[in-house]
């Protein structure tokens, strides 16, 4: 394992019509990173080959986001999250991520690819920063992180049923 | 890298060796062989890298035809992963990944819009994000396209909504007019059968009128008859009492005549009384000279006293006779009496049967207007009898309809029902919308068996097939007939119901009735479904 990354205020950012391309196996292990994704998150390739994905994990991340992520995409659903990432050096970007499954000949998933475009700067600022302090702010007031993790998953499930039919239209709706 | 210096990676080794070359050429000729060897060795190892680049590229352009064949073969997860190189090889990989990268992203994108409009989700669209070009160009028609959908589709449904509503609203009409129309047959029918009834009473108590109308005009008849009888007795008692009258007067004349003849005799009497009283004076005259003659009168005094003797007997006869007359003149006056009361009281037998006699032909007017009337009556209840009879067949004809009526309400609310029914069922499948109904039809092999009930039987029956929509089933089937609704239970215990739409040989074909399923009878199609799917496709 690599030296923990410490979080800085250094935002990187990039091109509308740049997309940041990765694939994962299964279990979320990078299978696949484009140059986007390299040059952006400062690791080469070699690096980003076979690391888990949470290797670009900000800290600011709630992780009920991840929850339903993964839950989203176990269903084989795609999910759309914006997702503050952290830069080999401790900087940070935001990305509005879709994530798919990816599958083989036979109709089964192989896997998962995610592209990340540039968020809606609104979208980040007004929305998804206070949510995801306060999901933040709930998962941490728990003793236990499988409660606090129950608890801002519930909390944010509230929010998207008081918003809207389903997360995806809320998502949309931003 | 950038392309001038891609060119240079080309070009470079090459001019080097025939500049090289060149030189080494040009040594040879100046007479300068170490020079010449020299360039030569160097012409040679540019060659070699040369060589050394050529044999990277075509490597590199090994990995990218087989990119771009996976790509080309729909497979977007093949990418080139030997990174990180210097040159064109690497320009040549990152430029194969970053082609796979945006046709695998928009592919992804495009899918997943498409799918959500499948599942009737319009706010999934394309982002234009990252997109460029043809494929910019082709997201943002698929998301107008979507916007379109989206419209149309809630047009759609404010359409089948207001369809829905007006079909239920006509339904509700139907449903309630045919009740209405069936509360109004049956009370129809019962108006019917009471009239029948009243009219079967009306047509026995007219019958019996009937008849009592006719025995009022036999008796009326008789009664006229029995008037004219008694006016012909009373004309004969009046003929009777006037003769008895004319009879008395002349009595009373025979009487009065009888009377004036005692009078008469009366009179004569009084003569002969005076005659006996001279004579007996005579006598005692003769008796008194005799008696002074002597014997010379003796023989006359004998004759005197005989003489005498007879006077008095005259006398004392007509003081009988007087007597009797008396008596006959008495009886007379008593007789006249007694006739003229008796003519009295025959005027007034004939005053009271005169009377009788117009009241017998009063009575004999009112009989024979009674008859009449009775005979006019006994018309009427005969045509009152007949309307009765003639009422009687309408109010049957009327049960009969309102029978029929009813009939026709229960027909129409059951169409209405049907209607209502099927026009659900409609909607219901119009909003699913049709690529769902695609996948819902989507058929897959069942296997597993299953009961089959139905209002004829129950039996065990094999699915052949099943969607989601329907299936078939085979074996042991109990008797049914297209349309029936049955209850096909599978291993759970969970009852799905449908209806028969077709049997060949051992098949039946039923479509299952989606509305009416239970969320666990749903759950259960649908995991069968899947089941059957993924079977086929391990298959």
């Amino acid at each position: 394992m690599k030296p923990r990354v410490q979080p800085t205020s250094e935002e990187i950012t990039f091109l509308p019509n740049e997309i940041i391309v990765s694939k994962t196996d299964l279990k979320g292990r990078i299978t696949y990173a484009n140059s986007t994704f390299s040059r952006i998150c400062g690791y080469s390739r070699a690096e980003l080959m076979n690391a888990p994905h949470s290797i670009i994990r900000h800290p600011d991340m709630p992780r009920c986001v991840f929850k339903l992520l993964w839950d989203q995409i176990g269903e084989e659903r795609e999910i759309f999250a914006y997702v503050k990432n952290m830069t080999r050096n401790g900087a940070f970007y935001w990305v509005f991520a879709h994530v798919t499954p990816s599958f083989d000949n036979e109709g089964r998933v192989a896997g998962y690819h995610s592209s990340r475009r540039v968020p809606d700067r609104r979208v980040v600022r007004d929305v998804i920063e206070p949510l995801y302090r306060e999901l933040l702010r709930i998962e941490a007031s728990h003793a236990s992180p499988k409660e606090g993790l129950a608890a801002s998953f519930a909390q944010l499930m509230s929010i998207v049923k008081s918003k809207a039919a389903s997360y995806d239209e809320l998502i949309f709706s931003l | 890298m950038t392309n001038s210096s891609s060119r240079f990676e080309a070009f470079a080794p090459g001019t080097a060796v025939i500049l090289l070359l060149a030189g080494a050429a040009g040594a040879l000729a100046a007479d300068m062989p170490l020079l010449a060897l020299s360039l030569i060795a160097a012409g040679i190892v540019g060659v070699a890298a040369g060589v050394v680049i050529a044999l990277r590229l075509h490597t590199a352009v090994g990995r990218s035809i087989r990119v771009a064949r996976a790509l080309g073969q729909g497979d977007f997860e093949t990418r080139d992963l030997v990174f990180d190189q210097w040159g064109q090889a690497g320009e040549l990989t990152e430029a194969i990944n970053d082609m796979a990268d945006h046709i695998d992203a928009f592919v992804r994108e495009a899918s997943a819009a498409m799918e959500a409009v499948r599942l009737n989700r319009y706010y999934r669209r394309i982002l234009p994000n990252g997109m460029e070009g043809a494929l910019l160009r082709a997201s943002s028609t698929i998301n107008e396209a979507t916007d379109m959908i989206q419209e149309r589709v809630q047009a759609f449904e404010v359409s089948t909504d207001e369809f829905g509503a007006t079909i239920n609203s006509i339904v509700e009409s139907l449903v309630n007019a045919s009740r209405d129309m069936g509360g109004a047959a049956t009370r129809l029918g019962e108006g019917a059968s009471s009239t029948d009834q009243r009219a079967t009473d009306a047509a026995s108590s007219s019958s019996m009128a009937s008849a009592d109308v006719q025995r009022v005009a036999h008796a009326a008849t008789q009664l006229t008859g029995s008037a004219r009888d008694v006016g012909r007795e009373i004309e004969r008692s009046a003929a009777i009492a006037q003769d008895a009258v004319s009879r008395a007067e002349e009595t009373k004349r025979i009487v009065a005549g009888l009377s004036e003849a005692a009078e008469k005799i009366g009179t004569v009497i009084g003569l002969i009384e005076q005659v006996a009283g001279q004579t007996n004076l005579l006598a005692l005259n003769a008796t008194i000279e005799a008696a002074r003659a002597g014997e010379a009168g003796r023989g006359f005094a004998v004759v005197a006293q005989e003489v005498k003797a007879l006077a008095s007997q005259t006398a004392a006869a007509t003081g009988e006779i007087t007597r009797h007359i008396c008596d006959v003149q008495s009886a007379t006056r008593a007789a006249v009496g007694s006739i003229v009361g008796i003519g009295g009281t025959i005027a007034e037998i004939n005053a009271i049967t005169a009377e009788m006699r117009g009241s017998i032909e009063a009575q004999i007017d009112a009989t024979t207007e009674i008859a009449q009337g009775v005979s006019n009556a006994s018309e009427g209840t005969r045509q009152v009898s007949d309307r009765i009879s003639g009422i009687t067949g309408i109010a049957r004809e009327t049960s009969t309809l309102a029978q029929s009526l009813f009939s026709t309400s229960d027909a129409l609310s059951a169409e209405g029902d049907r209607l209502s029914v099927t026009v659900r069922e409609f909607l219901v499948r119009l909003r699913r919308g049709p690529l769902d109904r695609r996948q819902a039809a989507e058929r897959v092999p069942g296997g597993h068996t299953v009961t089959i009930t139905s209002e004829r039987g129950t039996a065990t029956a094999t699915c052949v097939d099943i969607s989601l929509t329907g299936g078939r089933f085979a074996g042991q089937l109990p008797p049914l007939k297209i349309g029936d609704e049955i209850q096909v239970t599978g291993e759970k215990d969970i009852a799905i119901p449908g209806t028969v739409r077709w049997i060949r040989d051992n098949n039946i074909g039923v479509e299952f009735k989606v509305a009416e399923m239970t969320p666990a009878a749903s759950n259960r199609l649908r995991y069968l479904v899947g089941k059957g799917r993924s079977k086929a496709v391990a298959a």
